[in-house]
């Protein structure tokens, strides 16, 4: 399991009968956003730019954490380090790893809104 | 033979008898001798018998009875013999009677048989086949059981074998039919019973071994005509005597009743049958009533089911059937002719409606007559009812028709006449004598040409001559009306003609006098509008539905150098449109489709050269058809020459003013800021008013020359709306922040008040409609000297989310004067020379708001009265844009309602402000518009929640009522609000304690926020909502903020407007610190929740922008959001301008806390030369 779903269920105390609409929302924005972050990445590794890596790790970071995919928020938080220290030479091999995660966890997140939707 | 017996039997009998008298006569003698002996005591011996015998003389006599007794015995056998032969006779007889009885019993139940086949209901080849069994089986027929009956036909010409038993085939079959004359019709005519042993011998040839060719003939005749003949065969001479023949002829008898009888009913029940089908099959009903009261139904035929649905058995059964089903309407006159002719006899003959059982209307013609017996006594009713509904409906229907056309006759407005064939008018209807100015009954017999005008009537004979000839004509005629005028007519007149036969003239004529008219009338404008197109400066040239040329007028011809005639009949575009051909052809194409087009274009001259042209093509359109084209040329020559220099001449402009503006402004900017640190720097009185007279006349240069590059702005059309959301209340009090030191100055009262409902949230150019409301503003500051200005707000909905804004800019300044009054907006005229001198001003401004407002949709006008004041309103249209949390609360408010508050203002306006914004939050205000007044309230009666006093009002201002007040009641009794105006600095403020300042003009946002806060302090009725620990869905309203969400990340994002939502409040989102700035610029938030990690600018480096930025009543209190969990970082942030933080992923809790902190931006209280923030 790469996403924690108490993440968001917290939200269930707050938002009571709209917590369904709105974590549907969210992993919409979040299925939405996060391809193309990942483009950013390799991108940025192609142009060798910097602060475009450094930006996308760190988007990708808040809202893997913000939506409760925690291994994949602990993989960009390393991606956004290696790229503050300038280390993000030869990343090609880690951002295919966290593409394949992302892959996966986007997998989840598609069965968790369908079990909402249904 | 039976004699003989008889006697042989006598004497048998006799000598049996006598034997017997013998025997029994013995035994008196033996007897008596046995006794004798037994008396002598001799014992019983023959020889003693013997003796016995011998001696007794009284035995012999004894001896003697057997001889008597035998001869007695003889007699008595005779006797008996003589008996039993008589019992033998009598029982003969007995026997023979007894069957000759049986026999007539036989025969008398065989004609009873026959009599009851008589009454059976059978067929007559039945009845002849029963009859003959029953015949034959009388045993005294019965010895062979062979017969047949023949039954006379065919008018008594032949006879036919209807019925045989036992007979040969052979024999059936030639005797089949014979006729009366042969056998066996012989003996019928001679009319008795026969033996015949069949004369004919040929016929019995073939059937050999039959000897009993002998068959007895019965004829049965009935009243001397022959029936039939019945034919037995039996043995000559079985009839033995007359009673059997007599039985026989009974029998033939009974048969020719039986024959006669079933003959009869036959041609009864056939005759019955004809008349029965006839009657059931005609198509009437036919019935017969009786002649009771209410001559109940005999006879009623099927029909009646067919016409009315009702079956003959329903009706007879029903005596009410046949009123009730006659329709209502002709019941009554029915009814009573019935009546009517059931007493006088007479025939019945009505026709009426009835209603058939499906609901049918059927008309009937019904008929009856009384049927009287041979004495002349009423028998019976004998009637008919025909369906005559057809002819009926017929009738009606031609009827209608004939209706219909008379109306048409009548009413049509032209006239119609019917001429007979000798030429007399046999009708004419109204219109007709309406034209001749007669009525019908006067021309009707009179002749078309009595009325024609002598000059036309050889027109009348020749149409006349070609209908004799059957032609339908037409001709224009004029008509002599009574009163001797003419009247011009159209006669189509047509021939009837029936057969070859002239019958007269059918004609209809139409009166032309309208026409007539229409006709010189269209002539005469026609004659105009060829004038008008002849001499009209503009080429014109008319084209058909194919774009060739009709005409055209001079004009055209000098415009492009052709003749009409050279250019008639060919396609315009292929005579000056060549070379702009494509264009040419898309409007010929529009127009041909019936659009009118106005463009311009350049086109061909004969000459080769072109011209630049204003083309108007316009289809032509007669009723609804297009018929033609018309293309209209305008030489643009001239204009375009003189466009393209203006053009050029504002170009220039333009770009001048375009350089100029920057090149005037550097020095002016330089001026303004020189001046401005000049007086900051330590000057002497008099060097200081030197510089306060250079910065004010530098600034009001700069003020008239953004006034000039405004306008020249506008005219040259490069002025441009923005589109921004922006408040309405943020845009006024900005407007009048502008100008509130100016009145403060001359000591003029600035107030406003945006009306209830008034939309606040716009989506518009928030900095024209500033600056409109600047220029009204100044100059009702320039022009009034001592009252008050007033700025009014209100709104209406115009659609959607359109709204109409109106703003109103009152004063009591110096007034403007009628004459001046249309000139006010019109461009460099001030009203007149000596208030510019006055008052300075390019008087620009207002031709710059009126162009302004019109560019935002609305207008702007003015109203004023000399001495008394000015009122400048303006309109504009704007959309709103979502509302965000409300600025200012509405309604009654929680924590202010039910709260008392003194109001103390010697200006009316403030105070009905005041009064109207508090009692909207539900609050109790009492009003007194000076400090005396204020005080004796407050001798009678209790302090008040809290009092707002003006500072400047005469006799006791402010202050010194502050003090009197505080002498009685506590500061927390009841709290103070000073009311004043900007830039007045109070002076001996120790004695005193304000809980709060407000200064005019007021704003309710302020208001509100100083109201809750010092009420709020003082323990209430009401329950104080608690800190939520949970989370508070009433937040929102409870605790109103703008807020201002910065964050990039579009997921946290929507966590954070989800549950900023959740908590009632709608915040605004910038994606990065530079919207965030630019937000900012708009308008004013509460707090900002700043993401620190944003591309493009940082939250720490925006935050830092933010607070250097802004004024200080404008600074937001800023929350960072920030997902680092280093310590180092926080404080970092605190010590760079942030006032708080909450961590990422944003939790409720700890945003309900960071927003628990956040107040509304306080109120600012801003002098010349010092900032003073005072936060409540």
């Amino acid at each position: 399991m790469n996403i924690d779903r108490t993440v968001l269920e917290a939200y269930r105390q707050v938002m009571g009968e709209d917590t369904d609409a709105m974590i549907d929302d969210l992993i919409a924005t979040y299925l939405e956003n996060t391809p193309t972050l990942i483009r950013d990445l390799r991108r940025s590794l192609e142009k060798g730019d910097t602060a475009l890596f450094i930006r996308a790790a760190h988007t990708l970071k808040s809202s893997s954490a913000a939506v409760g995919a925690i291994p994949l928020s602990r993989l960009a938080a390393g991606l956004e380090q290696k790229g503050k220290e300038n280390l993000f030479q030869g990343m090609e091999t880690e951002v295919a790893s966290m593409a394949a995660l992302v892959d996966v966890t986007l997998e989840e997140f598609i069965t968790w809104r369908r079990e909402l939707n249904a | 033979m039976k004699n003989t017996t008889t006697l042989g039997a006598d004497m048998h009998i006799a000598t049996r008898y006598s034997l017997a008298g013998i025997l029994f006569g013995m035994v008196f003698p033996v007897v008596s001798t046995i006794f004798e002996a037994f008396s002598q005591g001799i014992p019983v011996t023959f020889a003693s018998f013997l003796e016995l015998q011998r001696s007794a003389p009284l035995l012999w006599v004894i001896d003697t009875a057997p001889v008597f007794l035998g001869y007695f015995a003889y007699l008595a056998g005779i006797r008996q013999a003589r008996l039993q032969a008589l019992n033998q006779k009598l029982g003969q007889i007995i026997e023979d009677q007894t069957s000759e009885i049986s026999e007539s019993y036989t025969i008398q139940t065989a004609l009873n048989s026959l009599l009851s086949l008589t009454l059976e209901d059978i067929s007559l080849e039945d009845r002849l086949r029963q009859a003959l069994d029953i015949i034959l089986s009388i045993p005294w027929l019965a010895s062979q059981t062979r017969g047949g009956i023949f039954l006379a036909e065919g008018n008594q010409e032949v006879l036919t074998l209807k019925t045989w038993r036992n007979l040969d085939l052979s024999l059936i079959e030639t005797c089949r039919q014979v006729s009366i004359g042969s056998w066996p019709g012989q003996t019928a005519s001679n009319n008795r019973i026969e033996f015949c042993t069949c004369p004919d011998q040929r016929q019995w040839q073939n059937s050999e071994g039959i000897k009993e060719y002998g068959h007895y003939r019965v004829p049965i005749i009935l009243d001397s005509q022959v029936l039939g003949v019945m034919v037995l065969f039996l043995d000559e001479g079985h009839i033995r005597n007359p009673r059997e023949l007599a039985f026989l002829e009974a029998i033939a008898s009974t048969m020719a009743v039986m024959i006669h009888r079933a003959q009869t009913l036959d041609a009864l029940t056939e005759n019955q049958e004809k008349y029965r089908n006839l009657v059931e099959r005609i198509p009437a009903v036919v019935y017969l009533d009786a002649i009771d009261e209410v001559s109940s139904s005999i006879y009623m035929s099927p029909q009646i089911e067919t016409m009315l649905g009702y079956s003959p058995a329903e009706w007879r059964a029903d005596r009410d059937l046949w009123v009730n089903v006659i329709h209502p309407e002709d019941r009554e006159r029915v009814v009573a002719e019935n009546i009517r002719t059931n007493l006088s006899g007479e025939p019945f003959l009505v026709e009426y409606r009835c209603l058939a059982r499906d609901g049918r209307t059927v008309w009937i013609r019904d008929e009856a007559i009384l049927i009287r017996d041979s004495s002349g006594n009423p028998k019976y009713w004998q009637g008919f009812m025909f369906n005559i509904t057809d002819r009926k409906q017929f009738e009606q229907e031609s009827q209608r028709e004939r209706d219909f056309a008379l109306l048409v006759m009548n009413t049509m407005g032209q006239g119609l006449t019917v001429t007979d064939p000798e030429g007399l008018f046999e009708y004419v209807n109204p219109a007709y004598a309406r034209m001749l100015g007669r009525t019908p009954a006067e021309v009707i017999g009179h002749t078309p040409q009595e009325y024609t005008a002598e000059a036309d009537t050889q027109a009348l004979e020749d149409a006349h001559a070609r209908r004799l000839k059957g032609d339908v004509t037409s001709y224009e005629t004029r008509l002599r009306r009574a009163d001797g005028h003419l009247v011009h007519t159209l006669i189509t007149g047509a021939p009837r003609l029936e057969g070859g036969l002239w019958l007269g003239a059918v004609a209809v004529v139409t009166d032309l006098t309208d026409r007539k008219q229409a006709e010189s009338e269209i002539e005469r404008q026609k004659q105009y509008f060829e004038t008008l197109v002849r001499t009209s400066p503009v080429a014109i040239v008319a084209l058909d539905l194919t774009h060739l040329v009709v005409s055209c007028n001079p004009a055209f011809e000098k415009l492009f150098g052709f003749t009409e005639d050279e250019i008639r009949g060919r396609n315009l575009d292929e005579i000056i449109g060549m070379s702009a051909e494509s264009e040419a052809r898309a409007n010929t194409k529009a127009v041909r489709k019936g659009q009118a087009i106005h463009t311009t274009g350049r086109r061909d001259r004969k000459d080769g050269t072109q011209v630049e042209v204003e083309i108007l093509g316009t289809p032509v359109f007669v009723e609804g058809k297009q018929v033609g084209i018309l293309a209209i040329y305008h030489d643009l020559t001239e204009l375009l020459k003189a466009q393209r220099a203006a053009e050029t001449a504002a170009q220039t402009k333009a770009e001048f003013l375009a350089n100029m503006s920057h090149e005037i402004r550097t020095p002016l900017n330089a001026i303004v800021g020189m001046t401005s640190l000049l007086i900051d720097t330590p000057l002497n009185t008099e060097q200081l008013d030197y510089a306060h007279t250079i910065r004010n006349s530098s600034d009001g240069l700069l003020t008239i020359i953004n006034d000039i590059l405004d306008f020249s702005k506008i005219e040259a059309g490069k002025m441009a709306m923005e589109k921004q959301p922006f408040y309405l209340s943020d845009c006024i009090e900005s407007a009048l922040d502008l100008l509130a030191a100016r009145a403060a100055e001359k000591g003029l009262d600035l107030a406003y008040s945006i009306q209830e409902e008034t939309v606040n949230k716009l989506s518009g150019d928030v900095t024209r409609l500033r600056q409109v409301l600047v220029n009204l503003l100044s100059n009702a500051v320039k022009f009034t000297e001592t009252g008050e200005i007033v700025v009014t707000a209100n709104s209406r909905p115009v659609r959607g989310d359109l709204h109409e804004l109106h703003f109103a800019v009152s004063d009591t300044g110096i007034g403007i004067p009628p004459e001046r009054m249309d000139r006010l907006f019109q461009a460099f005229s001030q009203v007149d020379a000596s208030t510019t001198r006055k008052y300075g001003g390019t008087g620009l401004g207002l031709t710059i708001s009126k162009r302004l407002v019109e560019m935002m949709g609305g207008s702007i006008w003015a109203e004023s009265e000399i001495g008394a004041g000015s009122c400048f309103h303006f309109t504009i249209l704007a959309e709103t844009t979502p509302m965000t949390a409300r600025l200012s609360p509405v309604g009654s408010q929680p924590g202010l309602a039910g709260k008392t508050i003194l109001i103390v203002d010697d200006n009316s306006t403030n105070r009905r402000i005041l009064e109207k914004q508090t009692s909207s939050w539900g609050m109790l205000p009492t009003i007194a518009s000076s400090g005396a007044e204020a005080l004796s309230l407050l001798t009678h009666s209790a302090p008040f929640d809290l009092a707002i006093l003006d500072m400047q009002m005469p006799e006791m201002d402010g202050i010194k009522l502050a003090q009197a007040i505080q002498e009685k009641f506590k500061p927390d009794t009841m709290p103070l609000v000073m009311l004043t105006s900007l830039g007045s600095r109070p002076a001996d403020m120790k004695e005193v304690q304000f809980s709060a300042y407000l200064v005019k003009p007021i704003k309710p946002g302020q208001l509100y926020s100083i109201l809750q806060s010092i009420l709020a302090q003082r323990p209430s009725l009401e329950k104080k909502t608690s800190k939520p620990s949970g989370f508070d869905q009433t937040m929102g309203r409870r605790h109103p903020l703008r807020i201002l969400l910065a964050e990039d990340n579009p997921v946290n994002q929507k966590v954070a407007v989800a549950l900023l939502k959740r908590l009632g409040y709608l915040a605004d989102l910038a994606s990065n610190g530079l919207e965030t700035l630019q937000a900012l610029a708009r308008q004013d938030y509460d707090v900002i929740l700043m993401d620190m990690q944003m591309p493009e600018m940082d939250g720490v480096t925006a935050t830092s922008r933010i607070r250097r930025d802004l004024p200080p009543g404008r600074q937001p209190r800023i929350v960072a959001m920030t997902a680092d969990a280093l310590e180092g970082d926080r404080e970092r942030y605190l010590a760079n301008g942030l006032d708080d933080y909450v961590s990422k992923p944003v939790r409720v809790e700890e945003l309900v806390q960071a927003l628990e902190k956040c107040s509304p931006l306080e109120i600012h209280h801003v002098s010349k030369n010092k900032e003073r923030k005072k936060r409540l």
